[in-house]
């Protein structure tokens, strides 16, 4: 049986110098990510969406914690917005949520101990990351684009989160497992 | 694009059901790319045209956007398809109507008609 280190939580809720940088490099490329054209758009698969870029605000979460994921998310889709189609605050917010809720998982814990468990938990909490983030913009379209609640769920937050839980739960999966564990020590 | 695009963009732009209609025509076009394509693409179909075709959009059409409809075309167009495409602006979805949203388009469909019939021949 493992035993939760006390300073998990508080070590999750610490912004510093290093998480900084890493959340400014990685807003940067979920910016990045999000203006690449789509470049599987061939005959045949146009019903393919490429939304692999989900996954940024989801590690960024898991790795850097809740307050980083959330800007990281909600920063790297205003800028991205702001250079294509205009800043739409909900989905900024629901990218953000998506690194926030993401960052729930016990970074700490990740690169030790139960391995495979850690990346089973992490794996579970960023698919409900992107539910839940997806699903607040989808809802507040109620109020910001005046839909209908069957519109939101149906045409907005189903159509949405289906392809970005395709594309980031099992990209999340392979980046932890590539990810080098943390030498352990001891003494 | 695909039918569920569409139909996404007739309910945001407040076209089909009794909610929408507040976006500006950015915020539709982000909400479409968000939802990405998804139900009946006729672009497979329409690679395998092999007809000529006319392609009259109106510039207020709030049953499709009109601009992603014809750089679809304009990309087939450039692998070759003998497609003529014109845009009458201010114009809505129902350009053949009774009365018609332009009454410019008839008439250039009757011409495109023409002009197709009476091509020379050789």
């Amino acid at each position: 049986m493992t035993r939760r280190n006390p300073n998990e939580g508080r070590r999750l809720l610490r912004v510093d110098r290093r998480a900084v940088i890493s959340s400014v490099l990685a807003a940067a490329l979920y910016t990045a990510v999000s203006l690449l054209p789509n470049p599987i758009d061939l005959p045949g698969l146009h019903n393919l969406n490429f939304r692999p870029g989900v996954v940024v605000p989801v590690l960024a979460g898991i790795l850097l914690g809740p307050i980083a994921g959330f800007a990281v998310g909600a920063a790297g889709t205003l800028v991205a917005d702001g250079l294509t189609f205009g800043i739409s605050w909900n989905w900024a917010i629901g990218n953000g949520l998506i690194g926030l809720i993401a960052g729930l998982v016990p970074a700490a814990r990740l690169a030790s101990r139960a391995r495979w468990r850690s990346i089973g938990v992490a794996t579970v909490i960023s698919a409900l990351a992107i539910i839940l983030g997806i699903g607040f913009a989808a809802l507040t379209d109620v109020l910001v684009a005046n839909l209908t609640p069957d519109t939101a769920i149906g045409v907005e937050w189903i159509s949405v989160a289906k392809w970005e839980l395709v594309w980031g739960v099992p990209l999340t999966v392979i980046v932890l497992l590539a990810r080098p564990r943390r030498p352990k020590i001891t003494g | 694009m695909t039918q569920d695009e569409e139909k996404l963009y007739s309910l945001l732009t407040g076209e089909e059901g009794e909610a929408g209609g507040v976006l500006s025509k950015q915020a539709i076009a982000y909400r479409l790319k968000q939802a990405g394509a998804s139900g009946y693409d006729p672009r497979p179909s329409l690679d395998r045209m092999t007809t000529p075709g006319l392609w009259l959009y109106g510039g207020a059409d709030r049953s499709i956007p009109a601009d992603r409809s014809i750089a679809i075309l304009n990309a087939l167009k450039q692998q070759g398809k003998d497609f003529t495409v014109a845009v009458l602006p201010g114009a809505g979805h129902g350009l053949l109507n009774v009365p018609p949203s332009d009454p410019r388009a008839l008439p250039m469909v009757v011409d495109w008609i023409s002009s197709q019939v009476h091509a020379p021949t050789g």
